[in-house]
């Protein structure tokens, strides 16, 4: 069984197309989660990331692996999506002015550096300060801290700039510092 | 600015608490029959060939800037060629090129003679042509014959520079007709004097002046007889042992 992508691609352009099944088993799952994280029913976050990958499919002949991998290009077809998605139901979002006015606020201090170990209780007041924070912010977070993925990944998915994405991260973890410093 | 590096300590309290909601989400697998949908709506899609139109136009793009460096280097190189020449026209040439141009004009003489040497040589002999004459000659054939000059201000330009040139060309070449003419004026420069001179003549000077006379009367006589046998060469006569 072939596991790496871009055999799998190739094989799928060269008309074998069932290779596909392979793709979606593999990147699926990372898929749906991180779609999961965005929206609040399960059903719609199925319905988004089956467009993506018809959508991937579609434009298999344009992905290009040195800009990205697979796996980021999926990510952000699947964002894209969900912004489509969000737009069609015309769901309340955050603007980025309104989101950076809130931003603008919590900088209160150059030190950005944070304590290594905490209680119980600041952690619990800190995972209610991260679920405060705007769509675009937590979206930031989980795919920075928990996906580890590079800002320069995250900036593809997310279709910003790294620098710009670098301080927005700053200032939401220096109000998130406020928040539990509070 | 802190750098992404400085913001993503390894273990501060922040991941941490981004870990602990990453191991609280349920583990996602794709839902039942979610492959069979998806395989579905994309069975009927036509994947077009692998796009390389951003390669094509990159080398496209290298394509095209090679030629306009070639044709900037050709340009260049062209108002260089025009530039030089411009100033030899004027006259403000460096002493190479004059020298390189003395030594066409003087060789022409001798392509000329060779090439009237099979036809009648009586213009050539009845008309001998001096350095500046050939040169004429030899432009004035170009314009008839060389068709490896095919502008007209080329040709111009050629005409100019030799008659520039002509100018400061000695006369090399003296003619048998132009060396009897000297002897004939030194003979009848010699016996005016020799019939006006009031003053009197030792007997001494006289004879001096009486085998000089006859020196002189001797070699006219044998530049006489050297024409003729010439002449008659030129006409088809006899030959002689040179």
């Amino acid at each position: 069984m072939i596991t790496d992508d871009k055999t799998l691609i190739e094989h799928i352009l060269a008309g074998e197309t069932e290779e596909f099944r392979h793709l979606m088993r593999k990147h699926g799952g990372t898929l749906l989660a991180f779609i999961e994280s965005l929206v609040a029913s399960p059903e719609e976050a199925e319905d988004i990331v089956q467009e993506a990958f018809v959508s991937a499919f579609r434009s298999l002949h344009q992905y290009d692996s040195s800009i990205a991998s697979f796996a980021t290009w999926l990510h952000r077809i699947a964002y894209n999506e969900y912004l489509r998605h969000v737009k069609r139901r015309q769901l309340p979002t955050v603007s980025w002015d309104e989101d950076e006015s809130l931003l603008r606020n919590a900088d209160g201090t150059d030190d950005d550096s944070w304590m290594s170990e905490a209680t119980e209780e600041q952690m619990a007041r800190l995972d209610e300060a991260i679920d405060s924070l705007p769509e675009y912010d937590r979206t930031l977070l989980r795919l920075y801290y928990e996906d580890d993925l590079p800002l320069k990944e995250i900036a593809y998915i997310l279709d910003s700039k790294d620098s710009i994405l670098a301080s927005r991260l700053r200032r939401i973890r220096n109000r998130l510092k406020n928040e539990l410093q509070t | 600015m802190n750098t992404p590096n400085d913001i993503k300590p390894n273990n501060d309290v922040l991941r941490q608490a981004m870990q602990r909601r990453k191991a609280r989400r349920p583990i996602h697998e794709l839902p039942e029959g979610f492959e069979d949908r998806v395989m579905e709506r994309i069975k009927d899609i036509q994947i077009p060939v692998k796009d390389d139109s951003s390669s094509k136009k990159k080398g496209t793009v290298i394509r095209l800037w090679s030629l306009r460096t070639v044709g900037v280097a050709a340009s260049i190189a062209g108002l260089l060629f025009v530039y030089n020449r411009m100033t030899i026209s004027d006259g403000v040439v460096d002493n190479n090129n004059m020298m390189a141009k003395t030594e066409v004009v003087r060789q022409q003489p001798q392509r000329t003679i060779k090439t009237d040497a099979s036809q009648p040589t009586k213009h050539i002999v009845a008309e001998p042509l001096t350095i500046k004459q050939v040169a004429r000659v030899e432009v004035s054939q170009r314009h008839d014959t060389d068709e490896r000059i095919s502008s007209e201000q080329q040709e111009e330009k050629n005409i100019e520079t030799i008659n520039l040139e002509e100018d400061n060309l000695p006369d090399m070449m003296l003619s048998i007709n132009d060396a009897e003419r000297v002897m004939d004026d030194f003979m009848k420069q010699y016996e005016g004097i020799a019939s006006v001179s009031a003053s009197p003549v030792t007997e001494q000077e006289h004879n001096a002046n009486e085998v000089s006379y006859h020196v002189m009367h001797e070699i006219a006589q044998n530049m006489n007889e050297f024409t003729k046998q010439h002449n008659n060469l030129s006409n088809g006569g006899t030959t002689y042992g040179y």
